[in-house]
């Protein structure tokens, strides 16, 4: 197998760490990466040579469902309309996702909601009688505890995601003794024990109890929050029972169907737009004054967009840089209009409906310019240089930069000329020592995306004057404009690091830290690669390693 | 028959969710203070002397400092009333209410531990007074936790509320548990010469609420004023049935986790032993349900109404003596919520939005638009004070008396990121604890002389003295109890 070429962008590393009062992290590693931004670079990067594969790591803290994974979970398990989670507290990150056992805390306001939904999704449960005998196929008012045990033994594997001993299925009878003595019907003992099931830790938590290697079970249930964002499917749960999962086939085999599974579309919302930020685009606020164009429904609109676009690599065996160099996207009528996108759609395309179109004609490239990125990017009425850059580096090559110290976005307008654009003006104030350090790594490689306006719009002038392009990557690499910039960062081997790392603290759950984790990403990296870099043998590799499928390995 | 049954369950689950979702006006409380208290006596007595209410009104971005203090705050310190005090400008509409609160000046809240992150950093010690942690959420036990523990010894009903007005994941390098939340609880000491210690460690953040129709149905639903009493102890016992179930489950579960593991279990768990309480105590009985607010999230300063009946509804809540312990997030720390529609607020800078706008760098224009947002969030603030001010508590004198509200932001001064010479505001007499229409000022030191220099923890000392709790200290420098409350 080929090694990974020699990180051969170190100079970059170099410069950052050496750029005076910003003390940029990108060659180290310490876990003290904020919770809320991707994990810090890693410190083999820059040394070249083949990544031996690393023997040990940490575990993880046990996890609760999150809100978009509970949600998902009772719609597969009960068929339900309803999406109770949607008004639970909402979930802290770690290391940029909310699938971070050790940031998921429990608080009593989720307690109540969790009670409150049980019963809710319960009762909607009863309210449709083809439903609720497909999960209480016998008359549990004549037949009693036989059909309540049979009820609840295979509920309670679904909810749970994995057999239940006699002892679960008994205690679960509790509401049924309630239910006789205070005089209530045998029903309305069944339906509260069947909203036991969906209170109880077993169902709460992605429950891992084996020592070391995860067994079928906790596999299934990793392996299919990860990529479908909702419990295991009946196969997949079969391929536990069976032993398949603990084989590198058999979990493979599982892999390639889930991907090939329209449910793996759930990986966009809960990875994708959290990797790259745009997961609340629709409650991103402008100044209407400014920006009376951008509503709800184009946030919506370009999430959409930004989900399609990466669907595309997801289903592929293209490199991953080939988001980055892409010459297409995903519009509708208002994101067409929006972009002045003039040629029609295709036939038969109804209203509403996304489309591939082909960017060259339109300015645009691929990933860096979907307007998710580009508006996410931005502040209420005006593009932000800075933040561009900052994400840049954090988001795609997994740089950190340290937050801002203060007087970072408001720029003076003293002492403007008349007529300057906003880089001008920004040139002019990260001349300030205190700003100066990490401004000059982050805002000229914003200004080389000066060409797309707050909402993602591409411009040739900042009011009067005619926008200046040109960026500068910390190495001294320059660039002009967006397509420029997208050519370089592909060939940039960390931005297939970058996003193995991510994948890894999404699906295992925890912060990347310490030399360990970055020599596993590493190793994985180089792995995937090897076997031609796309985004399906990032996850496969992942997937199929210790990292994944063991809890800790000391 | 199907869609019947399904109606019927959707009604459960947004069971009294009734407010309109049109355009317009927001919501009106027409409380019939009679009815409160009726039911309240026959359902069960309360061993507390007098009701004491505590609310922790957090704002984001800070203040321009410059402008935030009554005349004559310098380095020495004082404790002045009536005349020989007046309103900074930032409080200008609070005229009406100078005689019901005390302005505290010249505090310290993490200066001396200052990291990269001044919001995060402030926002997770607000009401901690513990330095974050950058990995997970440690802290300890917040000021309101501790309160609202204290009042559950002699009050049944909802421990407390953590209420907001959005949590989308602002952060500056700490994890967003410190910058979404500010309720924390952690371990709590109980000594045997009666007084708690509240060591740091891992803690839990309490996610906030920020719909208020979520708020209504938490509050209100439930609720069936015709049904007797022997009916419903029938229904509760049921409901609690769910609970008893699924405790065998987590004591069989408990033995197979590791230590951090189980902390996670004990969070549900904890949470259980809550909603056992809540069920126990039926809450919503003591008043007549307000009539459903209506909202609309449709105009530009949509903030401004959801403002106001997150506002309407903490006052009902307190009112109805649901609760009697809040914490509202005005804003997230770092919120960049649009504020054009803000007289005042011009565009300088470029920008018209909240954290962008509390950068002015010293220019004038923008100083000048970040006066009018402080302005703009104080004269909502002061709105709320004053629907507690107005609002008629079981004694007949306004609820507010027998309040405390704490009004303080998780930075001092906007600009500059400082956690030195903070300002806190409390509003409210609480039933004659607190001595009000004073400015008390603490000196504030400077950066090399912390010994002199006092701090949030202190502070809170001796507002936990207030409500009957004697800590021997708070956060991480709280150390002796300072008079600021006569």
């Amino acid at each position: 197998m080929a090694p990974l070429r020699a990180w051969g962008r170190a100079s970059l590393v170099t410069a950052l760490v050496l750029v005076g009062a910003c003390t940029a992290k990108l060659g180290e590693t310490d876990g003290t990466t904020g919770s809320g931004g991707p994990n810090g670079g890693g410190s083999h990067v820059g040394g070249g040579g083949v990544v031996e594969k690393p023997t040990s790591f940490s575990p993880a803290v046990m996890r609760r469902l999150n809100r978009v994974e509970y949600n998902n979970t009772v719609r597969d398990l009960l068929g339900t309309e309803l999406r109770p989670a949607d008004a639970f507290p909402v979930d802290d990150l770690g290391g940029g996702f909310p699938t971070v056992g050790s940031s998921l805390s429990l608080s009593p306001a989720y307690v109540i909601n969790y009670e409150a939904s049980a019963h809710a999704l319960i009762d909607d449960l009863f309210s449709s009688e083809t439903r609720w005998a497909q999960h209480v196929p016998c008359a549990i008012d004549t037949e009693g505890d036989a059909c309540a045990t049979s009820v609840l033994r295979e509920f309670a594997r679904k909810a749970w995601r994995r057999p239940v001993t006699d002892d679960e299925v008994t205690s679960l009878l509790h509401p049924l003794r309630v239910a006789e003595a205070e005089g209530f019907t045998p029903t309305d003992g069944l339906r509260h024990a069947l909203a036991a099931v969906l209170l109880s830790p077993y169902f709460i938590f992605k429950v891992e109890v084996s020592p070391d290697q995860l067994d079928g079970y906790e596999l299934a249930t990793r392996l299919s929050y990860s990529l479908w964002g909702t419990m295991p499917d009946e196969a997949l749960l079969q391929a536990a029972a069976a032993g398949e999962l603990l084989e590198d086939d058999g979990l493979a085999a599982q892999v390639d169907r889930m991907l090939a599974d329209d449910r793996a579309k759930a990986f966009l919302d809960n990875f994708a737009a959290r990797w790259l930020d745009y997961h609340d685009l629709e409650k991103h606020e402008v100044n209407a004054d400014v920006f009376a164009e951008f509503t709800p429904e184009l946030g919506e609109a370009m999430k959409q967009e930004a989900n399609r676009f990466i669907y595309d690599a997801l289903i592929s065996d293209a490199p991953v840089s080939d988001m980055l160099t892409a010459q297409h996207t995903y519009v509708n009528e208002q994101l067409a209009a929006h972009y002045g996108i003039t040629e029609p759609p295709p036939a038969g395309v109804t209203p509403g409906e996304f489309w591939r179109v082909d960017t060259s004609a339109a300015n645009r490239g691929g990933l860096l310019t979907l307007g998710a990125l580009l508006t996410h990017t931005s502040l209420t009425s005006r593009t932000s240089p800075v933040k561009r850059g900052d994400f840049v580096l954090k988001h795609l090559l997994c740089g950190e930069i340290p937050p801002p110290p203060p007087e970072v976005e408001g720029i003076p307008d003293s002492g403007a000329a008349a007529n300057e654009t906003l880089r001008e003006r920004m040139e002019r104030h990260s001349s300030d020592p205190a700003c100066s350090g990490c401004h000059k790594v982050m805002d000229p490689i914003g200004f080389g995306l000066e060409n797309f306006d707050g909402i993602g719009r591409f411009r040739t002038h900042d009011g009067a004057k005619e926008v200046d392009a040109t960026g500068t990557l910390p190495d001294e690499v320059h660039f002009e404009g967006a397509l420029e910039l997208a050519a370089i960062l592909s060939t940039d081997e960390r931005f297939p690091f970058c996003l193995t790392k991510h994948f890894m603290t999404y699906s295992i759950g925890r912060v990347l830290k310490g030399n360990v984790d970055e020599a596993w990403a590493q190793y994985l990296t180089q792995q995937a690669v090897a076997e031609g870099g796309s985004l399906r043998s990032i996850i496969k590799n992942v997937i199929l390693s210790e990292a994944f499928r063991r809890r800790a390995v000391e | 028959m199907d869609k019947t049954r399904r109606k019927l369950a959707e009604a459960r689950l947004r069971s009294r969710r009734r407010f309109l979702q049109t355009a317009g006006v927001t919501i009106t409380l027409p409380l019939l203070p009679s009815l409160m208290w009726e039911r309240r006596a026959s359902a069960q007595t309360d061993a507390c002397d007098k009701p004491k209410r505590f609310v922790a009104y957090m704002f984001g971005n800070g203040v321009h400092k410059a402008e935030f203090k009554p005349a004559g705050s310098g380095s020495t310190a004082f404790n002045v009333s009536g005349d020989d005090w007046q309103l900074p400008a930032p409080l200008r509409t609070w005229e009406d209410l100078k005689s019901d609160i005390v302005f505290v000046s010249g505090l310290e809240n993490m200066e001396r531990r200052r990291e990269a992150g001044d919001h995060g950093l402030g926002c997770g010690a607000l009401l901690t007074a513990r330095m974050p942690t950058r990995e997970k959420p440690r802290s300890s036990m917040s000021v309101d936790q501790a309160i609202a523990d204290k009042i559950q010894e002699c009050h049944s009903g909802v421990h407390s509320l953590q209420l907001g007005t959005h949590s989308v994941g602002y952060h500056d390098g700490w994890g967003t548990f410190y910058t979404q939340n500010i309720s924390w609880r952690g371990e709590v000491i109980r000594n045997a010469d009666g007084t708690v210690t509240f060591p740091h460690g891992d803690a839990t953040p309490l996610g906030k609420e920020n719909d208020p129709r979520a708020v209504f149905d938490r509050l209100f639903a439930g609720y069936d004023p015709n049904e007797s009493e022997a009916e419903a102890a029938r229904r509760r016992a049921l409901r609690k049935s769910v609970l008893d179930t699924i405790v065998p489950h987590g004591d069989s579960l408990r033995n197979r986790l590791s230590v951090e593991d189980r902390a996670k279990l004990d969070e549900l768990f904890t949470g259980i032993r809550s909603l056992e309480l809540e069920i126990e105590a039926g809450h919503g009985a003591n008043c007549m349900p307000p009539e459903q607010p209506r909202m609309g999230l449709t105009n530009n300063d949509a903030f401004r109404d959801q403002l106001n009946t997150m506002h309407d509804l903490m006052v009902v809540a307190l009112q109805c003596d649901i609760t009697r312990v809040i914490t509202f997030m005005q804003t997230d720390p770092i919120s960049d919520r649009n504020f054009s529609y803000i007289p005042g607020v011009n565009g300088a800078g470029g920008v018209t939005s909240d954290h962008a706008g509390s950068h002015h760098s010293g220019d004038p224009a923008m100083i000048e638009q970040y006066r009018a947002m402080v302005n703009w969030k104080m004269e909502q603030i002061g709105s709320f004070i004053r629907k507690m001010k107005e609002a008629t508590d079981i004694d007949g004198g306004p609820l507010l008396d027998n309040s405390l509200v704490w009004v303080g932001s998780e930075i001092g001064d906007g600009d500059a990121h400082d956690h030195q010479d903070l300002s806190v505001i409390t509003a409210g007499k609480l039933g004659g604890l607190v001595t009000t229409d004073r400015h008390v000022r603490f000196p504030p030191g400077g950066w090399r002389d912390y010994d002199k220099v006092k701090t949030y923890g202190d502070f809170y000392l001796t507002l936990l003295d207030l409500f009957g709790v004697q800590a021997t200290g708070f956060g991480d420098d709280g150390v002796e109890a300072i008079t600021w409350h006569r």
